[in-house]
């Protein structure tokens, strides 16, 4: 067994101190998932706790044929979903610009480049955002964790090739948008950094 | 200048998908092509973008652990159990099979019934949402079911016949990979089928291909 699976069983035990230590594991990585999903700290938070709380009382059906961590992103897939169709489509397509500057902070130290590498990074944000959801999300799934394209079939419940398909067409849409901005003059173009 | 490389051939190059050679002639390629240069900057920008870490204050354990029920498996636990048995069957059987199991069980759970009904609940439970295994648990309507309807207080653990016992029958609850069964012992010389006793009993067993589970006494006659 591994040391989900011992923290897992403990749970269904009754003791709920080894779910505290599973949330402590997976905590940080689902928040740059949800984040880099919604863009919005306030939606991270309370999506993160929506899914935590429905991992805890499904807890009883995981079975260690799933890795555990492939059920919990399937989870908080579910709980992304259900969220923003609660909420306004325009809501969920604005960026903040409060967020921006938190992503950016790292860079601050070099006022000199730091426009310019906002300014893109509204670009890159704004080209994810123009995904269709599914793409959106399996493209997130790709880069913010790693995943397999395996692992990504198994958390959106699709084909292995599905998942790769949905992530290809994400980067395609993702440069025709950009071409398509380039064309219209909106943006200076973006040099590859070697 | 006219270029050769699409959206498709600048992804593969990214996900390191380029044999070396494809891999040099794109470089060179660079050299003399903006367009390529950009769009490939876009795709590195965006993974970076995706790679690149967020800061969170880390104490939303301590809020998790605020809002959930701490003693939910602690006050059913042995329902919890059952369920996370049948959790784990449930990918393997498809949910006709578990009509066909209701049916078997309805006709020969003639005593038993109230038995057989705690293990039927929660497995009628786990199969209704087979295909959904994550919906909110709060949501299900898990009484239903129109043979039974009690509670479940049965824990599913192995075992084994008692000595002398012997398999009476045996019924298929459908996989696809894997053999799941429901399997019947009858006590020594009361085969319904053989034996010229008029009384008997029956003990239930699931059998996963390598454990048997004890679903207990389901007929005495
Ligand atoms: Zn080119």
């Amino acid at each position: 067994m591994d040391r989900d699976e011992i923290l897992i069983k403990n749970v269904l035990d009754g003791n709920a101190d080894s779910f505290s230590i599973l949330v402590q594991c997976y905590q940080n990585q689902l928040y740059k998932f949800l984040y880099k999903l919604t863009m919005s700290k306030e939606d991270t938070e309370d999506i993160l706790q929506e899914v935590f709380i429905r991992v805890y009382n499904n807890l009883y059906k995981y079975s260690s044929r799933w890795s555990f961590s492939t059920w919990l992103y399937s989870i908080a897939v579910n709980v992304f979903k259900s969220h923003y169709r609660k909420k306004k489509y325009d809501e969920h397509n604005n960026i903040h610009p409060e967020e921006l500057d938190v992503l950016t902070c790292s860079i601050i130290d070099y006022p000199e480049v730091a426009y310019e590498i906002k300014e893109q990074r509204v670009l890159i944000v704004q080209l994810i955002n123009s995904l269709k959801s599914d793409q959106k999300i399996a493209l997130i799934l790709k880069h913010v964790q790693g995943f397999s394209y395996k692992e990504i079939a198994d958390i959106l419940d699709v084909s292995p090739e599905a998942a790769k398909m949905k992530v290809q067409r994400a980067k395609q849409i993702i440069l025709k948008k950009y071409d398509q901005l380039k064309g219209r003059g909106v943006y200076n173009e973006v040099f590859v950094q070697r | 200048m006219k270029c050769s490389y699409s959206a498709e051939d600048l992804i593969r190059y990214t996900e390191g998908l380029m044999c070396d050679a494809e891999k040099d002639e794109l470089k060179k390629h660079l050299d003399i092509c903006e367009s390529c240069r950009s769009r490939l900057g876009i795709l590195k920008l965006t993974e970076d973008h995706l790679k690149e870490d967020v800061s969170n204050n880390e104490t939303m354990y301590l809020k998790v652990m605020g809002a959930i029920d701490k003693d939910r498996y602690l006050r059913k636990k042995s329902k919890y159990k059952l369920g996370a048995f049948v959790a784990r069957m449930a990918p393997f059987i498809k949910p006709s099979a578990a009509v066909i199991l209701i049916l078997v069980l309805s006709l020969v759970a003639v005593t038993q019934r109230q038995h057989i009904s705690n293990v039927m609940s929660s497995l009628g439970e786990v199969f209704s949402k087979h295909d959904n295994l994550i919906k909110d648990d709060e949501n299900k309507n898990n009484k239903n079911s129109k043979f039974f309807t009690a509670e479940s207080v049965t824990e599913l653990a192995k075992g084994q016949p008692p000595g002398g016992w012997v398999l009476s029958g045996d019924s298929n609850i459908k996989d696809m990979e894997r053999q799941v069964k429901l399997k019947f012992y009858v006590k020594p010389d009361s085969d319904p089928s053989s034996s010229k006793n008029e009384t008997g009993e029956v003990i239930a067993y699931l059998h996963d291909c390598n454990e048997l589970y004890d679903l207990g006494l389901v007929v005495s006659f």
